[in-house]
């Protein structure tokens, strides 16, 4: 641990400083947010939860600033172009327990990412 | 001081030694976009290098959290103020990227730790820089992203948690070593010329015969990654893992091999490799050389801090979501013509993103073998457009290392062994 507290008139001190940004940066972040869990396969309703859930604090923070109507094109936008990915999976000659779990999932994913 | 050619800066710059190049040169690209400062990196370096009693304070790999962190607290900061001191004003960049090898950033008009060091007091000192605390050498990552609790309680986390530190809008993981400069610092400082750059390689090295410990280069280097050893008093500094990299080390089988942090790289940010140099400095054309491609060709991978002055060796694809302006600021201003390429990759960038940790070795060349069409779609206006295309790393020896695809195979656990090792 470091000998002292902070010294919060130390100019170098950014603890607790916040940078600036404009909507624009927060936009690009929710886009990579969105992107990359439509990408793991997210759906339309687990990716606005994880939007509206403050303890996944950046992109809570994006969905404060921007609104969920933003949020959700964004969604939509993404699901439109990366929601249609397949996985193809593959057993290795083992019963999959609980496949039928994830034949649910993949036929979801096959759906462009929307519930049946 | 002689003059030199500083292509990250696109001109001529003051340097305290001729210019001298090695015939091939160690450097590396990380993709700071997919870092998740799992700092298995620094974990790999600091038990391989730097266990030993008196090396405590020492990470030559480290993972830091910009831009609020740094190791040491505030390198950069400290070194890019000092700069501002030293040439009010005046550290910007005139000109364009463009396809000139000579400046493909354009031209920074200001002055580099070099140039600025006639603020300097003795005047005898060669280098602007300065010396860490030791405060500042001892907390790596402190208040980065740990929860610190109430302000002036210690020890003790907040109890409802309200507290925690958030960052407000963006931040991003900076993984960092030494960057085996062209023009290294730490070398031009050193009174005893104990640092040398290996001809064969461009590894920056201190003879631990030959220093003293005067601390010269840990003061000048900008990125602050030479360290001193309190119990031994001499100073210390990545090695390049150089074993590995002349293919001693008994797994490569004489073929060489990537650094520790590098083959531990779990997010697969990390590709080190060997390029070839001009006897003018630049990096001679390489088409198919990963590295070369990715820095010179698809132009994603931008110096850190080029305007340091020191041509260092480390490559960063910058994250998209991080303010432009903030980003210029670090890489360049080639910032702007990265984040486009890397968002909206094309074929040949999409599969040479794949080669990124398939193999521990290092890879020489790259072929792309066309496959199938197998995705398309629109987002923000833009077509994307995905090939199954198959990416082949071949060695120095010439032979295949590896092949891999551009569509990622999923692999899931079967129930029964979710949690097998």
């Amino acid at each position: 641990m470091p000998y002292n507290d902070p010294d919060p008139t130390d100019p170098n001190v950014l603890v607790g400083v916040v940078l600036p940004a404009d909507a624009e940066a927060m936009r690009e972040m929710a886009y990579v947010f969105a992107e990359e869990f439509v990408r793991m396969g997210y759906d339309r309703k687990f990716l606005l939860a994880l939007f509206r859930n403050p303890l996944y604090a950046g992109a809570h923070g994006a969905y404060r600033t921007l609104g969920e109507e933003a949020i959700l094109t964004i969604i939509d936008e993404c699901l439109a172009a990366w929601g249609g990915i397949q996985f193809s999976i593959l057993d290795f000659g083992l019963p999959i327990e609980g496949g039928e779990e994830i034949q649910d999932r993949k036929s979801k994913i096959q759906n462009g990412g929307r519930e049946r | 001081m002689a003059k030199v050619h500083n292509w990250q800066i696109g001109r001529e710059m003051a340097y305290p030694y001729e210019a001298a190049f090695p015939r091939r040169q160690f450097a590396f690209v990380f993709n700071i976009n997919r870092c998740i400062a799992c700092q298995s990196c620094t974990m790999a370096c600091k038990s391989t290098w730097t266990f030993n009693k008196g090396q405590e304070h020492m990470w030559w790999a480290n993972v830091e959290t910009k831009p609020y962190g740094g190791y040491p607290q505030f390198w950069d900061v400290k070194i890019l103020e000092l700069l501002e001191k030293a040439n009010s004003g005046n550290q910007h960049w005139s000109g364009e990227p463009s396809a000139d090898p000579k400046k493909p950033y354009g031209q920074f008009d200001g002055q580099t730790i070099f140039e600025a060091q006639k603020m300097l007091t003795p005047d005898s000192a060669r280098i602007l820089g300065y010396l860490p605390t030791d405060e500042e050498w001892n907390s790596p990552n402190i208040y980065e992203d740990n929860p610190v609790g109430k302000k002036g309680v210690r020890n003790q986390f907040d109890q409802s948690g309200v507290e925690l530190p958030e960052h407000k809008t963006w931040f991003f993981y900076l993984a960092r070593i030494c960057n085996h400069c062209s023009y290294p610092a730490c070398l031009a400082a050193c009174p005893r010329k104990a640092i040398y750059k290996r001809p064969e390689d461009g590894i920056v090295l201190i003879d631990q015969e030959q220093c003293r410990g005067y601390r010269k280069c840990v003061e000048a280097c900008p990125y602050k990654k030479t360290m001193y050893r309190g119990n031994t008093r001499v100073s210390e500094k990545c090695i390049a893992c150089y074993p590995r990299i002349e293919g001693k080390d008994p797994e490569s089988g004489g073929q060489p091999l990537e650094t520790r942090c590098m083959t531990a790289c779990i997010g697969q940010i990390r590709m080190q490799g060997l390029v070839k140099m001009n006897r003018d400095g630049t990096w001679a054309e390489d088409r198919y050389h990963p590295l070369y491609y990715l820095v010179h060709v698809a132009k994603v991978a931008l110096p850190l801090y080029p305007q340091f002055g020191t041509e260092p060796n480390g490559y960063y694809i910058p994250p998209r979501w991080v303010p432009r302006d903030y980003l210029r600021q670090m890489f360049g201003p080639g910032v702007d013509e990265a984040i486009e390429r890397y968002t909206n990759p094309d074929r040949e960038l999409l599969a040479v993103l794949q080669l990124f940790r398939r193999s521990n070795r290092i890879i020489f060349r790259y072929e792309i073998k066309e496959g199938p069409k197998i995705y398309e779609a629109m987002l923000r206006g833009k077509k994307i457009t995905v090939y199954n295309d198959t990416v082949i790393a071949y060695g120095q020896d010439g032979k295949e290392i590896f092949r891999t695809t551009v569509e990622e195979p999923l692999h899931v656990r079967p129930a029964q062994h979710a949690n097998s090792i």
